[in-house]
C-alpha cells in the first residue's frame, strides 16, 4: 500500500513524514488558488530531492484556469513528461490526453459520483430514529421519525459511485489511458466495482469532500455585509477562516473551507484493503483548499 | 432569437405552454418497473412522481401532441446509475425508443457512453451534471455525440461568450428561473430528501416510564428543517482563524449563505440582454417539480422579455433591464424593487 500526503501549500512540507511515498501537490476545487510555476518547480525539486513521487492536482477550470493549467503542464511536461496528473475536469482531461500524452492520468474524485452527504448515514441504517422537541407550550414531545425503508438494491449505488462501478465506463477509462480513480472513504461504507489489476483507487482521508461552487461564500465574508449580492471580491480569506456547520439533522459536522464543503471520517470504509483496488491512501494533513 | 425550454409534466400542458410562448418542452420518466426495485430516489433526480410522467402510453400521446405543433421534446434522463442497475436502464431505453424524444439530456458518464453504443435516433443534450465551464470540456462531450450542452448555472456571461464562440457547431442552453442552486450541481453530492420519511404513523410507543410521562406526539409532521435540502439548513456556524488556532465568536466574519437571503423568485431575466449576445441558442426554464400555473407564469415572463428585444432591436441595456424587472413584478407577483440577491447573474445589475 502506497502512502501519499496531499498538500496545497508549501509550507505543508513540514508534514511529510518517511513512510510518504508520493506527494500530492495542487487543489481540486478553485482555480484561483492554482499554483504559480515557481511554487510547482519548488515542490517538484523537493519531491526529486527526498526521492517521492509527484502527482499534480488540477481543479474544475473555466477557460481561464485552463491557461493557467496548461502553462503548468509545459512545466511538468519538461520535468517529468510521465508525471501522474489528477483532473477533475473533462476539459483538463481532453488537454492532458490531447497534448501531452505521457503524463499518467487520474480521475478525481469530483467526477467519481460517488454520494457524499453526512445524511445518507442515518439513511443507510434503516432505523427509527426518535428525539425530544418542545411543544408550543415549551414541554417536551418525544417524536418519532420513521425513515423510508431503502430497499438493500439501492447499497451499491449509495455506497459506490458510476465511475467505480460501470463497465461500460471503465472500458472507456482504459482505452484513454486512465488507470487510476481517485475516491473519498465515505461514511456509509464503500462498494467498488473495479475490474481487476486494471484500475487502481486512491483512497482519500480523513477528510470527505461534499460539496462546491463557484459562488464562494467564504470570499469577502469579513467584508462589510450591506451589500448583499453574491459576488465578493476574493481577499483569499479561505487561507484564513475555516468554518464549522453544525445541525441537528446533520450527523456529522460539516466543515466550509473556501468553496468546498467537507466532513471528516477517519475509519476506513472499506472492511478488506488487500482484497480490493485500493493500492494508495492519500492523507490530508490539513483542510485543503 | 433565443428559444425557451419549458418543462411539463401532463399532456394536458402541452398546448397551454406551447401558446404561452414555449418552444421547446422537456420532461422527465419514472418507469414503474425503476420505482419498485430501486424507489422514486434519483432516477433522474427531480421529486419522483410529482414531477415525472410515470406511464409511456401517456408520455407518447404528450410528444405527439407536441410535435403536432412542431415543438421538440427532450427527455430528462439525468440520474447517475451503477452497473447492477445497467440490465433495466437497457430495458427502459428499449421502451423509450418507440417515442419520438428529440433528445435524451443525460449527466451519467455511463449512460451517455451506452446511448452512443446504441446509436439511438434522438440527439444527445448534456445536462447541466455534465459540468461544462471551459472550451475543452464542450470537445469532450462533442467527441461522444453530444449536439447540446446546458450549462451549468454558475457558468458566467463572459464564459459564456468563450464557450459558445470556440464551438457555433454545438447548442448551448442557459439557465434563466427558478431553483438556483448555491452549490454546482455536477459537484454537489447531497442527497436531497425527497420523501426520506414516511407519513405513517408510529403505532409503537415505547414502554420506558420516563418517556411516558412526556407528552407523546407522533411524527405525522415533521422538522421542516431537518427535511430542507442541506444547502438550505441554518445551520450553527462557528470560525476558526487558523492564524490563532481558535474558535472566533465574532459574528461578522461567517460565510454568505445565500438561501438565508432568499427574498424573491432566483431569476436571470436581466441577463438575457447579455446572454442573447453569446451564442447561447436557448433559455431554461427550471422547475418540471412546480405547479403547473407557475411553469405557465414562468413561460409568459420569460416570452415577455425576449419580446422586449424582439420589438425594439437597438434598445438599450439599461432600458432592457428595467422593463425585465417590470415584468418580473408583474408575472411573478414581487412587488419590491428586486434586490439582486436571487439574481443568476448580479453583475449585470450592479
Amino acid at each position: 500500500m502506497e502512502k501519499a500526503i496531499f498538500i496545497s501549500r508549501i509550507k505543508q512540507l513540514k508534514f511529510i513524514k518517511p513512510d510518504y511515498a508520493r506527494i500530492y501537490y495542487g487543489n481540486e476545487f478553485c482555480e484561483r488558488l492554482i499554483s504559480s510555476p515557481s511554487l510547482l518547480k519548488e515542490v517538484l525539486f523537493y519531491a526529486q530531492k527526498n526521492n517521492l513521487n509527484f502527482t499534480f492536482v488540477t481543479p474544475y477550470v473555466t477557460d481561464l484556469g485552463l491557461k493557467k493549467i496548461n502553462s503548468l503542464f509545459e512545466l511538468l511536461y519538461r520535468f517529468q513528461n510521465s508525471c501522474e496528473v489528477v483532473f477533475n475536469d473533462w476539459g483538463v482531461f481532453d488537454l492532458a490526453r490531447s497534448e501531452y500524452p505521457a503524463f499518467t492520468l487520474a480521475l478525481g474524485r469530483l467526477l467519481v459520483k460517488q454520494k457524499r452527504g453526512p445524511r445518507l448515514i442515518e439513511l443507510l441504517k434503516r432505523k427509527i430514529k426518535a428525539r425530544f422537541i418542545k411543544d408550543k407550550n415549551g414541554g417536551k414531545v418525544k417524536q418519532i421519525l420513521i425513515q423510508k425503508k431503502l430497499p438493500l438494491s439501492l447499497d451499491d449505488y449509495y455506497k459506490g459511485a458510476n465511475i467505480s462501478s460501470s463497465t461500460i465506463i471503465h472500458d472507456f477509462l482504459i482505452s484513454h489511458g486512465v488507470k487510476r480513480i481517485e475516491m473519498d472513504n465515505v461514511a456509509q461504507g464503500l462498494y467498488l466495482g473495479l475490474p481487476q489489476n486494471k484500475i487502481s483507487v486512491s483512497l482519500y482521508l480523513p477528510y470527505v469532500y461534499i460539496t462546491t461552487t463557484f459562488f464562494c461564500p467564504t470570499a469577502g465574508c469579513a467584508a462589510n455585509k450591506n451589500n448583499p449580492l453574491k459576488i465578493k471580491k476574493c481577499g483569499r480569506e479561505c487561507q484564513r477562516y475555516v468554518f464549522k456547520l453544525t445541525h441537528k439533522s446533520m450527523p456529522k459536522t460539516i466543515y466550509l473551507k473556501g468553496n468546498t464543503q467537507f466532513y471528516i471520517n477517519k475509519k476506513l470504509s472499506i472492511s478488506s484493503l488487500a482484497k480490493s483496488p485500493v493500492n494508495r491512501i492519500v492523507y490530508f494533513p490539513e483542510l485543503v483548499v | 432569437m433565443l428559444k425557451i425550454s419549458v418543462p411539463f409534466r401532463e399532456e394536458e400542458e402541452v398546448n397551454a405552454l406551447i401558446d404561452a410562448g414555449a418552444d421547446e418542452l422537456y420532461c422527465g420518466y419514472l418507469p414503474p418497473s425503476w420505482e419498485r426495485i430501486y424507489t422514486d430516489l434519483e432516477f433522474e433526480r427531480k421529486g419522483g412522481r410529482k414531477s415525472n410522467f410515470t406511464e409511456l402510453g401517456v408520455l407518447k400521446k404528450a410528444v405527439h401532441t407536441a410535435h403536432n405543433r412542431n415543438v421538440p421534446v427532450y427527455l430528462t434522463l439525468n440520474g447517475l446509475y451503477v452497473n447492477s442497475q445497467y440490465p433495466l436502464l437497457n430495458k427502459i431505453i428499449d421502451q423509450l425508443e418507440g417515442i419520438a424524444f428529440d433528445s435524451f439530456i443525460v449527466a451519467d458518464l455511463g449512460l451517455l457512453l451506452l446511448l452512443r453504443k446504441r446509436r439511438l435516433k434522438s440527439k444527445i443534450h448534456i445536462s447541466t451534471g455534465g459540468t461544462v465551464f471551459n472550451s475543452r470540456s464542450v470537445d469532450f462531450y462533442k467527441g461522444l455525440g453530444a449536439s447540446r450542452i446546458v450549462l451549468d448555472r454558475q457558468v458566467s456571461i463572459d464564459s459564456m461568450k468563450n464557450i459558445t464562440s470556440a464551438h457555433p457547431e454545438i447548442e448551448f442552453e442557459a439557465f434563466i428561473i427558478n431553483t438556483l442552486c448555491v452549490y454546482i450541481d455536477g459537484f454537489c453530492t447531497f442527497t436531497h430528501m425527497y420523501n426520506l420519511y414516511t407519513d405513517e404513523k408510529q403505532k409503537r410507543i415505547p414502554k420506558d416510564t420516563k418517556e411516558k410521562k412526556m407528552l407523546l406526539s407522533i411524527a405525522s409532521s415533521y422538522d421542516i428543517d431537518s427535511r430542507a435540502d442541506a444547502c438550505c439548513l441554518k445551520y450553527d456556524v462557528k470560525t476558526i482563524d487558523l492564524d490563532k488556532s481558535d474558535i472566533i465568536v465574532d459574528k461578522k466574519i461567517k460565510p454568505v449563505f445565500f438561501k438565508q437571503l432568499t427574498d424573491g423568485r432566483e431569476c436571470g431575466a436581466c441577463a438575457i440582454y447579455d446572454i442573447a449576445l453569446t451564442g447561447v441558442k436557448s433559455l431554461k426554464i427550471v422547475g418540471r417539480q412546480l405547479a403547473p400555473e407557475l411553469r405557465l407564469s414562468d413561460t409568459r415572463f420569460i416570452r415577455a422579455c425576449l419580446d422586449i428585444l424582439k420589438d425594439n432591436k437597438k434598445i438599450k441595456k439599461d432600458k432592457f433591464i428595467q422593463l425585465a424587472q417590470d415584468n418580473y413584478k408583474d408575472y411573478c407577483g414581487y412587488k419590491d424593487k428586486c434586490r439582486g440577491n436571487n439574481c443568476y447573474h448580479p453583475g449585470v445589475i450592479l
